[in-house]
């Protein structure tokens, strides 16, 4: 079978959100009045014209993941349209993973139930801390026991597969701060966590109040603290880390978020979001594009050409290798050696000579078939990238 | 118009005391410039030193003058470059004058340059005629000039010319001095031919553009002309003058400042204070002072980008044809790979030709610690010159090492000689005199080791004197002296580039000094990295860099892997600015630490 013909992934932006938080960077838009329909239609006409070209046509779908912004801010009527719409263009894999990421507060919570009738069997909540220091400065609208509430609601309405964010490293959490957020999520058992180190991305207000000095970032030092604590601690319950900011059970880690880290095809539709597809072809191994990001000027678009590509690169086999590494080590399992030398013609060794010195450094690990990280090497993991790249 | 009409003359003056405004009134007053085409300072013509207000390259002038005395007058006004590393050039220039205008700011007062050139000035018997500047200024104090100028220079105070030359005040007078008090050149128009070469340059569509004065005989066109320090021959394609945009002429005489050109295709055939003479029938003794320019300060100019070797040396090679002083060689380092060893004048002669390769000529680039020649005599009684440290033997073999030393005339206000004494004897200075001029200045004559002036003794001069002091130095010759390299180890690597000669008693502080500055230069890394300073096996100084902890992206969104990809471009865009020694990436300020140290 012809490698284009295996199931992909499908990723669907919901751009808008009531407020937005000071760390973010997404394609996030706050506006007076969200509107649902007109743009649940613009991602229904974009998924049937892309049913209909040859990168998609036919295939099976694996994972589909409502991101953004807020998904949950759209009814269950929407999101449950649109999924219909995707089972009826794409046969849906028997263990599909079907993802919408939600707030904890008392509004998003009413849908839950409905979410999971219309085909949504896993939730990724926004907690980010049950501390509500720490929610008042990330900005967060819920309170700490919204987030109690609504984990509960989760559990109840029927979602075994559930996962938390958490964002460590504010300024002005320690430890125990941290401990203490850990200790309340694995209360409610998650099988799956995320936790972010907060970063502190250019254009966001914490960047403007970082350069004018009203906050600090925490030391190097706390930091690795933090993600070794995190770790250790997670561990201890049965999660495992998997991924630089992801913990899951065995079994139980986000299949949709894996296929982007193994060099998977996957088709984003809304405003935004970005598709690869790879090729069979001797000097483009894959298509990147991306949507027009803005809404407004999305919708327009996809109402006239029933797409919004906005900017679309071809990938060779250079940038391929070095995507196709740098994507990969983020996961503890690392880069497969077969697997890579069977898209790239040779070894990651021998594509990348430096992996000799970073292993004699402890940075990497070379055995059982793979190419890994080693705990030091993640801490670092941008300064080995970039030589990638 | 015959000879006793002529007068050959400079400007000389302390930098901002007001020569190039002066001279562009003069310029405008005899019609030279018309007010429309003026524009500021138009003698100095290159970017570069309008920027450093100082000027490189001499230039002369012809201006026609209707005197008070009915008769027409043709003036020569020489430029000078005004900085301490070209005291050469300017004797070169003031040999080719009868006069000069010694230019004082109102204000400022006589200061080091005024002083030095001054004496240079009346070394060459030029007559002198002081000018007391910026009277316009709230803070001008003529009289007080007046009375320096008598007791400082031993000039007639009374005589100046009080003059306002951004104001306009005072050029007629000024005029009329020259016409009155400068003498006429003398010169025989039937002799040998006998040129003095106070300037050259080159011209990319005529070749060396050479600046002349005749002393003797006469220069014509189609002329086959000799150089009197190597013997070569060219024939003259043309004669002119600048007046100040160039006009040919037929002939120069005796007496006249001109510019010639021969199909020099290099300018290091026409060296300054060389003598011109005719083939066919020679003079038998050039015209006194000529040296041949020697390059005292060595750098390695590298490129940052190791690709940019070739367009590195294109660049040098254009350079050079416009600038004799200056010379290269390959050379290599372990450190830095493919690069040139440079010679210079003096450090703002290494500053001015660094900064005009990255401004004219694109090209990044890495300097090494600059040196000075170092006399070595080996056990085996060889003697070495050593102008790059690496090439220094090793201390068994060594019998003795000289540097080379330098007298320095350093004018400055009575109330700063503390500080500056002590600044000289910090710098292995010995004392030769000090004179106290009138009650509130004196002279410090000193002879110091060039190296030890050339990384921040003038601008330490400057801000202990806040301002004030000024100097003005002539090379002396070569001592003994107590001297050792001091290496820069990086992960145990040398850093060939990085090394210097320097006095055993400096050693230590200067290998402290600069391990530590690296170690704030030098980014963290994926590891560890130390930074030593040795002489010979002994490590004097440790530093170290601790190795890189973090540097971790949290969250990798939504499939967004070209803005992943770009961030990492961003970073590797940032390396590619570095230089890799070894495994350690160098940011290229590290290496100019090695300098300001």
């Amino acid at each position: 079978m012809a490698p284009e013909k295996q199931p992909f992934s499908l990723y669907i932006h919901i751009p808008y959100c009531v407020s937005k938080c000071p760390y973010c960077d997404f394609n996030v838009h706050v506006v007076s009045k969200i509107p649902e329909r007109e743009y649940g239609a613009a991602l229904l006409r974009e998924l049937e014209v892309y049913a209909r070209s040859d990168h998609w046509r036919g295939r099976g779908l694996k994972s589909v993941f409502f991101g953004g912004g807020t998904p949950s801010t759209f009814s269950p009527q929407s999101i449950g349209r649109i999924l219909e719409q995707a089972r009826s263009l794409f046969p849906f894999t028997e263990d599909v993973e079907v993802t919408l990421e939600a707030n904890p507060e008392k509004e998003d919570q009413k849908h839950f139930s409905a979410y999971r009738s219309c085909g949504v069997n896993r939730l990724s909540l926004g907690v980010q801390s049950f501390q509500p220091r720490l929610l008042k400065f990330l900005g967060r609208l819920h309170s700490a026991d919204e987030s109690r509430e609504a984990l509960r609601v989760i559990r109840q309405v029927g979602f075994r597969n559930f996962s938390l964010d958490l964002i460590y490293g504010s300024p002005g959490q320690s430890l125990a701060d941290l401990q203490a957020d850990l200790a309340e999520a694995l209360s409610f058992q998650p099988p799956h966590l995320s936790a972010y180190n907060l970063t502190i991305e250019e254009g966001t207000p914490f960047h403007h109040q970082l350069n004018a000095g009203r906050i600090r970032p925490l030391p190097e030092d706390e930091e690795i603290a933090m993600a070794e604590l995190i770790e250790e601690t997670l561990s201890r319950s049965g999660l495992e880390r998997y991924e630089i900011s992801n913990y899951a059970r065995p079994g139980w880690q986000s299949r949709h978020n894996s296929n982007y880290w193994q060099g998977g095809d996957y088709l984003g539709i809304g405003a935004g979001a970005h598709s690869y597809v790879s090729c069979e072809g001797n000097s483009v191994f894959g298509l990147r594009w991306h949507d027009e990001r803005n809404p407004a000027r999305y919708m327009e678009m996809v109402k006239r050409e029933g797409t919004a590509v906005a900017e679309s690169e071809s990938v060779g086999l250079a940038k391929a290798a070095a995507e196709f590494m740098f994507v990969g080590l983020r996961m503890m399992n690392g880069v497969s050696t077969d697997d890579f030398s069977g898209r790239f013609g040779k070894r990651p060794e021998e594509f990348y000579p430096q992996i000799g010195a970073w292993v004699e450094e402890g940075l990497m690990e070379a055995r059982g078939g793979a190419v890994r990280l080693t705990r030091r090497g993640v801490l670092v993991s941008n300064s080995i990238f970039v030589n990638f790249v | 118009m015959g000879i006793s009409e002529i007068r050959n003359f400079s400007i000389i003056a302390h930098i901002d005391h007001g020569k190039s405004t002066l001279a562009d009134r003069l310029l405008e007053h005899t019609g030279a410039v018309s007010e429309r085409e003026r524009t500021d300072q138009f003698l100095d013509s290159m970017d570069l030193e309008k920027e450093r207000g100082i000027t490189i390259k001499a230039s002369s002038v012809r201006l026609r003058y209707q005197a008070k005395d009915g008769l027409e007058y043709m003036l020569n006004l020489i430029d000078t470059p005004g900085h301490v590393d070209f005291t050469y050039e300017v004797s070169r220039s003031l040999a080719a004058c009868e006069g000069a205008l010694l230019v004082v700011d109102a204000a400022q007062g006589v200061e080091a340059q005024t002083v030095a050139h001054g004496q240079l000035a009346l070394d060459h018997d030029l007559a002198i005629l002081p000018v007391i500047n910026k009277i316009d200024l709230p803070s001008a104090d003529p009289e007080r000039v007046k009375k320096e100028l008598e007791e400082i220079i031993g000039l007639d105070g009374s005589q100046a010319i009080l003059a306002s030359a951004k104001e306009g005040v005072g050029t007629e007078a000024i005029l009329e001095g020259i016409v009155n008090s400068f003498p006429p050149p003398r010169g025989n128009t039937q002799g040998q031919l006998r040129a003095l070469i106070f300037d050259s340059w080159f011209d990319p569509y005529h070749g060396t553009v050479v600046v002349i004065r005749i002393f003797d005989g006469v220069v014509r066109k189609a002329m086959r002309i000799r150089m009197m320090s190597s013997g070569k021959i060219f024939e003259v394609t043309k004669l002119g003058i600048f007046s100040p945009s160039p006009i040919e002429v037929p002939e120069l005489r005796a007496g006249e400042v001109g510019f010639l050109m021969a199909g020099i295709k290099e300018i290091r055939e026409t060296r300054i204070g060389d003598t011109i003479t005719s083939e066919a029938e020679p003079a038998t003794q050039p015209l006194p002072g000529f040296k041949p320019m020697k390059p005292m300060v060595f750098s390695g100019l590298y490129p940052a980008d190791s690709g940019h070797y070739q367009a590195l040396r294109d660049a040098l090679e254009k350079l050079r044809l416009n600038d004799s002083a200056f010379t290269f060689e390959p050379e290599t380092s372990q450190a830095l790979g493919f690069g040139f060893r440079c010679g210079f004048l003096g450090l703002l002669h290494l500053d001015i030709v660094r900064e005009r390769l990255e401004r004219e000529y694109g090209v990044n680039l890495i300097t090494t610690a600059p040196t000075v020649v170092y006399r070595v005599v080996t056990r085996s009684g060889k003697e070495l010159l050593i102008d790059n440290p690496v090439k220094l033997p090793a201390e068994s073999d060594i019998d003795q090492v000289e540097e080379p030393v330098i007298v320095a005339t350093i004018h400055l206000p009575q109330e700063y000689l503390g500080g500056i004494l002590k600044l000289c004897e910090e710098k292995r200075g010995s004392q030769k005199e000090i004179r106290y001029l009138g009650p509130t200045r004196a002279v410090l004559v000193y002879e110091l080791p060039l190296n030890e002036i050339m990384v921040d003794f003038y601008d330490r001069l400057k801000s202990l004197s806040r301002g004030y002091a000024s100097m003005d130095y002539e090379v002396a010759g070569y001592r003994p002296g107590d001297l050792v390299r001091l290496d820069i180890r990086i992960n145990g690597e040398p850093m060939d580039a990085m090394s210097m000669i320097i006095h055993k008693d400096k050693a230590y502080q200067r290998g402290r000094d600069l391990a530590q500055r690296m170690r704030q230069l030098i980014p963290r890394q994926l590891f560890e990295v130390v930074i030593q300073a040795a002489v010979g096996s002994r490590v004097i100084a440790r530093e170290s860099v601790k190795p890189l902890r973090k540097n971790v992206t949290a969250k990798c969104y939504g499939g967004d892997i070209t803005r992943k990809r770009k961030l990492l471009e961003k970073q590797k865009e940032g390396k590619r600015r570095m230089k890799q020694v070894g495994r350690v990436e160098i940011p290229q300020e590290a290496f100019l630490a090695a300098l300001k140290v």
